[in-house]
């Protein structure tokens, strides 16, 4: 019994790292119909800011909302330099441009902090196991829910109690009608890329708490992961987003939960495997909704 | 004048759909353009909220030459156009439908002045559709069609137009309901709104409007007063190609 609770602990901390990428992915996408590869970029890059910053002997309490406020204005400056100029293009344009912008702030990653691996150091309560109620818990794994938990809520207040929200949610329904409306493409676009970057700051840090170490390449892991999640959810919901998420999340650690010793090199395989079973069985994703733009 | 179109030529791509129409609306004007599918209606509608840019010619407001601003920027000047199909936000409830059309207010009032305004807009649009009122905070997706254009119209109206822009309001309802739709119009013409409303083909428009203009094939076929022209053999000749003895094309 403690077993499962502690898998499912396992599972929500995953999880809950998958669905902020994929709602991070899926805000940006369903105002431009951009599928962003970059994206995970972005976590190396928060990555690298913490170690840079803690290096310097910023605190660590200073170091996290530096941290998410830098991945924020990357995400806006890339956004308004490199995706911005296409909007309205084809999907495929959009795609293609993110390969490139990944390529280049990879090799600048590359060039500015080598490719050798560097270590993230962090305060050592977050290498601390709490038990509670007999159930062993990592804290790194509680603070990962904790802050997923409160990141989701924001999201949802600001996109459904506030004016942006309703702005966002508008344009990605009719970008031409909002503009009927008064609502300038360019700010919905700037709020959308800095809401994306807050989210991959937060999820950096989390993530490379959890691996603790950064290489230039770090991103592939986070952006495969993110975007099976979104795929598995549903394309361009946030309720797909979430429900993605935490479904990858949980068939990763119920797999290597339950497989046996010799089928556990064999996980990634398996789980992909049962991903495309999903989808052929539901082509539009747990979270129901159809991958077609709404237009 | 309140509107001027001068000599504007518009289009998509290469294909040159207003070839040099003028037209005018003074303030507290009512102009009904009507004009059979590809003459350009939807085209003018579309220049003047911004969407397109005219090729040539001019658009003036109050005598400031608007041509080149884009359409985020046209409501915040009070030319405020209800699209083609409703349009309405379906992921939204219809009470943020209206605060979206809300929205340029702010650039005009200010934000505590644009606040006042968009509740007070609200309870006009309440009192004047009560059923939009009665279910605000549901999705606009579950309204009837004749709903949905009462709160394209409420929501074109949140932005306290100077000029309302109207493209085909009865398009696909019933004519039951295209009438309830015209009675709101005429209540807001009767409250001096300046609008322009485009249709197919409608008595109902002529029936309403102040003035009224004859679109063919990008040009302005035929101008007048709306009432006389409801009686004039020369509007069926202009409209529907049919001559004045009354044979078929």
């Amino acid at each position: 019994m403690t077993d499962v609770v502690q898998h499912v602990v396992d599972a929500l901390s995953v999880g809950s790292t998958y669905a902020l990428l994929a709602l991070g992915l899926t805000l940006v996408f369903s105002v431009m119909r951009l599928i962003n590869f970059a994206y995970g970029m972005m976590l190396v890059w928060a990555g690298y800011a913490a170690i840079v910053l803690l290096d310097a002997g910023v605190p660590f309490l200073l170091m996290v909302p530096l941290c998410v406020a830098f991945a924020t204005v990357l995400s806006m400056v890339i956004g308004r330099l490199a995706f911005r100029p296409f909007i309205g293009a084809p999907a495929i344009t959009l795609l293609i441009t993110s390969f490139a912008v990944l390529l280049v702030i990879q090799y600048v990653a590359i060039v500015v902090f080598g490719e050798r691996p560097r270590i993230l150091r962090l305060p050592s309560v977050f290498a601390d196991v709490v038990e509670i109620a007999g159930i062993r818990v990592p804290v790194l794994e509680l603070i990962t829910i904790g802050t997923a938990a409160v990141m989701v809520a924001i999201f949802y207040a600001i996109l459904n109690r506030t004016a942006f929200g309703a702005q966002i949610r508008a344009a990605a329904e009719q970008p031409d009608v909002t503009r009927l409306m008064g609502v300038k493409p360019d700010r919905v676009l700037m709020v959308v890329f800095a809401i994306s970057g807050a989210i991959a700051g937060v999820v950096g840090l989390l993530w490379f708490a959890k691996v603790g170490a950064i290489t230039p390449r770090s991103d592939l892991d986070p952006t495969i992961s993110a975007f099976i999640a979104l795929v598995l959810g549903g394309l361009g919901s946030t309720r797909g987003a979430l429900i993605g998420g935490l479904a990858l999340g949980a068939l990763e650690v119920g797999m290597a939960a339950t497989l046996p010793d010799g089928a556990l090199g064999y996980q990634p395989a398996i789980v992909f495997a049962a991903v495309i079973a999903i989808l052929i069985l539901r082509p539009g994703g747990l979270g129901g909704s159809v991958a077609e733009p709404a237009r | 004048m309140l509107l001027e179109v001068d000599n504007v030529v518009a289009g998509y791509g290469i294909t040159k759909v207003l070839k040099g129409l003028s037209l005018e609306v003074e303030a507290g004007e009512s102009l009904a353009v009507l004009g059979a599918n590809g003459a350009g209606k939807t085209t003018l509608m579309m220049t003047l909220a911004g969407l397109l840019r005219p090729w040539e010619g001019s658009i003036r407001l109050d005598g400031d030459d608007i041509t080149a601003v884009p359409a985020e920027d046209r409501p915040a000047l009070g030319i405020v156009l209800a699209p083609e199909g409703r349009r309405i936000f379906s992921a939204l409830s219809i009470e943020e439908n209206l605060l979206m059309g809300a929205t340029a207010l702010r650039r005009r009032f200010g934000a505590v002045e644009a606040r006042r305004r968009a509740a007070a807009a609200l309870e006009r649009v309440y009192a004047m559709f009560p059923v939009l009122g009665d279910r605000r905070h549901e999705g606009g997706a579950n309204l009837s069609g004749g709903q949905q254009q009462m709160l394209a119209i409420g929501r074109a109206l949140a932005a306290e137009p100077r000029v309302l822009l109207m493209d085909e309001p009865c398009l696909g309802l019933a004519p039951k309901v295209s009438n309830e739709v015209y009675a709101a119009l005429r209540v807001l013409r009767d409250e001096g709104q300046s609008l322009i409303v485009v249709e197919e083909s409608s008595r109902r428009a002529l029936d309403f409007a102040d003035r009224a203009c004859v679109l063919k094939l990008g040009v302005k076929a035929l101008e007048g007063a709306a009432r006389t022209m409801r009686e004039d053999s020369r509007l069926l000749e202009a409209y529907f190609g049919i001559d004045a003895a009354g044979t078929a094309p």
